[in-house]
């Protein structure tokens, strides 16, 4: 793992700083060129530092992406009041908290999704843990579904990923701002309300 | 996009034939395993056997190639249904088709979010023709809602629950989806995005 910047002392804060701006910088430059594509040498000198400098934090370029991957995505998704109901309201703010999120973590969720198509064992890990706890909360949301919940969940997610990954596609780099655009989400938001048959006790007035 | 490629030759004699078709079959496998960018025509050319200049032959760039492998067989999927429970058997045999695919389907993922432009302007087109495909199947079946919001619909939802496949489970993703459970839920998603599946009652 890297060296600890608290060891040095006096000059632990800076140490911290010098530690975060390097990570920062790696996360954009991973995620935009792909970590085959980005050399330590491209990390260092975006940083006005030189290569030494970076491997006395990241002895390899591997434990740099590995720090990024434990940081880890921010934010929380919304979570659900117990006999909360249904209804296509929640639907739409669920879409939208999803978009909101997505452009938040936009470097990272990029970076993860690269690496998985490269078959990177981590990657598709870290994956498959995200989208557990995004399916746990839907769930909450959903159980009023009855029967159909876990389907019905299934279904709001295929369908998120599927308007989300066209739009980043689409858009790269402008994806934070594009996702992020009122006119967009109301039209992924519609079209979510649209595909979900919402149960008869939620539908009602 | 299609105006600046050349067009592949078609095979004459049936020695031609089975030479182009050994050339595609070493690309699905190579692209499957290594990637788009990862593979290169030369790869190609050895592990079919034939000369890179044979395989420029019939394919000019490595797009064609991929173009080649993705052709539908339209024997497979009627174009019309008479009624929606038909139009769903068309839907849902369409996507069986894209997940037979799926390594393909990766490989071309894995160009798309690097934002190689040949591969985004192959699913601009690809989705085009689906919308196309899907309004006149619903068209055929005197389906009564908004067309278009359905073939979106449809579109996403099937591409989402594809890439979901292929970044959860790797070239293993055709297998897992002909699982009965995953076949219910496309059929499932299809009712929805179509209107089949009633409001009332969970």
């Amino acid at each position: 793992m890297a060296r600890d910047p608290g060891s040095l002392g006096s000059e632990s804060t800076r140490g911290d700083e010098t530690r975060a701006r390097i990570l920062a910088v790696a996360m954009d430059a991973f995620a935009r060129d792909g970590f085959d594509g980005t050399s330590v040498r491209s990390i260092a000198s975006r940083c006005g530092l030189s290569d030494a400098a970076v491997f006395y934090y990241f002895p390899t370029k591997r434990h740099l992406l590995e720090a990024l991957w434990s940081e880890g995505p921010s934010g929380e998704f919304p979570r659900a009041e117990p006999a909360a109901q249904l209804t296509p309201e929640r639907i739409a703010d669920l879409v939208i908290a999803t978009m909101r999120l997505s452009a938040r973590n936009f470097s990272y969720l990029r970076l993860v999704a690269r690496e998985v198509l490269r078959s990177d064992a981590t990657a598709t890990a870290l994956r498959n843990a995200s989208r557990a706890r995004w399916r746990q909360a839907l769930h909450e949301h959903f159980a009023a579904a009855g029967p159909r919940a876990a389907a019905l969940v299934d279904l709001f997610m295929a369908a998120v990923t599927g308007y989300l990954l066209r739009l980043e596609i689409e858009t790269g780099d402008g994806y934070p701002e594009a996702v992020l655009d009122p006119v967009t989400q109301e039209r992924v938001a519609r079209a979510v309300q649209d595909l979900i048959p919402l149960p008869a006790a939620a539908s009602a007035p | 996009m299609a105006n600046e490629i050349p067009l592949a030759r078609e095979p004459r004699t049936p020695e031609a034939v089975a030479t182009r078709n050994r050339i595609l079959q070493a690309a699905r496998e190579l692209f499957a395993e290594r990637g788009f960018d990862g593979t290169s025509i030369r790869m190609i050319a050895n592990r079919a056997g034939v000369s890179d200049p044979a395989v420029h032959y019939y394919f000019p760039g490595k797009y064609d190639l991929f173009r080649a492998l993705m052709v539908q067989p339209e024997y497979r999927v009627s174009p019309v249904a008479r009624t929606l429970d038909e139009a769903v058997d068309v839907l849902a045999a369409m996507f069986d088709w894209w997940a037979e695919n799926a390594a393909l389907v990766r490989a071309m993922l894995q160009q798309q979010l690097r934002g190689d432009p040949a591969s985004v302007a192959y699913l601009r087109d690809g989705e085009a023709r689906y919308r196309g495909e899907v309004e006149r199947i619903l068209r055929s079946a005197s389906y009564g809602g908004d067309i278009e919001a359905a073939a979106d619909r449809l579109f996403h939802t099937l591409s989402g629950m594809l890439w979901d496949a292929v970044m959860t489970y790797g070239n293993t993703a055709g297998d897992v989806l002909r699982q009965p459970v995953f076949r219910e839920r496309v059929r499932f998603f299809i009712r929805c995005a179509i209107g089949m599946e009633a409001r009332c009652g969970a």
